[in-house]
């Protein structure tokens, strides 16, 4: 009987632990994996690893509307739905990793043939590199080691970057984006926070149009164009939405509370 | 003058030897082919409705400005186009499609907000 008693409290004692939620912290990523995307839509089916991007090294050289306007990329990670074939095709990373852009005195590695071999394998494991030991061409350290510093996401201080003239990210791809009438500036504005006490949120609409145009936050980000419609909390944006969209995945992450609460409260 | 040159360009040099004629044209081949080479090293392949559909989206800069006839009017562009691009294959289907519906829902979306600016009430959720 005892035997009994003692299995029955077993399996509930195995039971309560499977069932329970671990709570399992999230890992916050280190500054060069900050703004890492995993693709993996095709990859493994073709018997490659997942694609690892590097937004980091992506955005120091184009403004957001670049890739996520004109390249037709999506805000969503894996989204996209990216083909070997459409880079082949000179679509999407094919746009420019299509082996005859120049870079820095040199061709951009093209990012998918129709046909590939053995001798290929090194280039296909530049991008298709998940959990493989490549050595990236870009080191992050070296970048970063001049740039004005941040405390979280990858340590930069992009906006700053930019403003000291040591990032220059391009806006213009020729025979891809649309030649627009200048860009009306926007004006910054505050927003007023939901809890009591917080410092106001100034919101920078000017940096945000220059890197991202409009149509990449209105409407699908944000559905409201009069300010104080679009209603959301920090539990929206922790989540991924409206501001957490970008910050959190790419820009600086809402850890950073000084960055969008910086007006004193009156 | 133009035309006396050619002429007895032709005449002269076809009459004469057939083989002069392309060689005198062939720097000019070789020009235009380096020209070729030498164009937009990332410019995605030709589409046929690539004039309307950069005409419709170059309007997103400035939709702001843009009168409520004016959004409605690039609204109804952007319906117009649609099919021309789903005859397409992929992925430039795929593609352009998601750029004009991004061009399309900002015109909407600014049209909305003048109309209920119009209206006294704000838009949005």
């Amino acid at each position: 009987m005892k035997k009994i008693v003692l299995f029955v409290l077993l399996l509930f004692v195995a039971a309560g632990i499977a069932m329970a939620q671990t709570g399992v912290k999230k890992k916050r990523p280190l500054p060069y994996e900050y703004g890492r995307v995993v693709i993996n839509n095709y990859s493994e089916q073709a018997h490659l690893a997942p694609v690892v991007f590097d937004h980091w090294f992506h955005r120091s050289q184009f403004t957001c509307r670049v890739c996520h306007v004109d390249l037709a990329f999506a805000m969503k990670a894996g989204s996209t739905g990216i083909k070997a074939e459409d880079n082949s095709k000179g679509y999407y990373c094919g746009t420019c990793h299509n082996g005859k852009k120049d870079f820095d005195n040199r061709k951009v590695f093209a990012a998918c043939s129709k046909e590939f071999g053995h001798k290929d394998l090194q280039r296909c494991e530049r991008c298709h590199s998940l959990g493989k030991n490549v050595k990236k061409e870009h080191d992050f350290a070296a970048f970063s080691a001049n740039m004005p510093k941040e405390r979280f996401g990858n340590g930069i201080n992009w906006e700053k970057a930019e403003t000291l003239g040591l990032i220059k990210p391009v806006d213009f791809l020729d025979g891809v984006s649309i030649k627009r009438p200048k860009l009306k500036i926007q004006k910054d504005f505050s927003l007023e926070p939901k809890v009591e006490g917080m410092p106001k949120i100034v919101f920078s609409h000017k940096k945000h149009t220059v890197w991202n145009g409009c149509e990449v936050c209105h409407p699908e980000i944000f559905a409201g164009i009069k300010r104080g419609t679009t209603k959301y909390g920090m539990v929206d944006i922790m989540q991924g939405k409206y501001c957490g969209t970008c910050h959190g995945a790419v820009a600086f992450p809402v850890l950073d509370c000084q960055r969008c609460h910086t007006e004193p409260v009156e | 003058m133009k035309i006396m040159i050619i002429r007895s360009f032709l005449d002269g040099g076809m009459k004469r030897d057939p083989c002069r004629m392309f060689r005198k044209l062939l720097p000019a081949v070789i020009l235009l082919l380096f020209a070729c080479a030498l164009g937009p090293l990332h410019a995605w392949p030709e589409v046929p409705f690539k004039q309307e559909f950069e005409d419709i989206c170059s309007r997103t800069s400035d939709a702001e400005s843009l009168s409520v006839q004016e959004l409605e009017g690039l609204i109804a562009r952007c319906d117009k186009l649609r099919p021309a691009i789903e005859k397409t294959g992929e992925p430039e289907r795929k593609i352009y499609l998601k750029r004009l519906n991004m061009c399309k829902d900002l015109f909407v979306y600014v049209l909305d907000s003048k109309k209920a600016a119009a209206r006294g009430t704000p838009n949005g959720p």
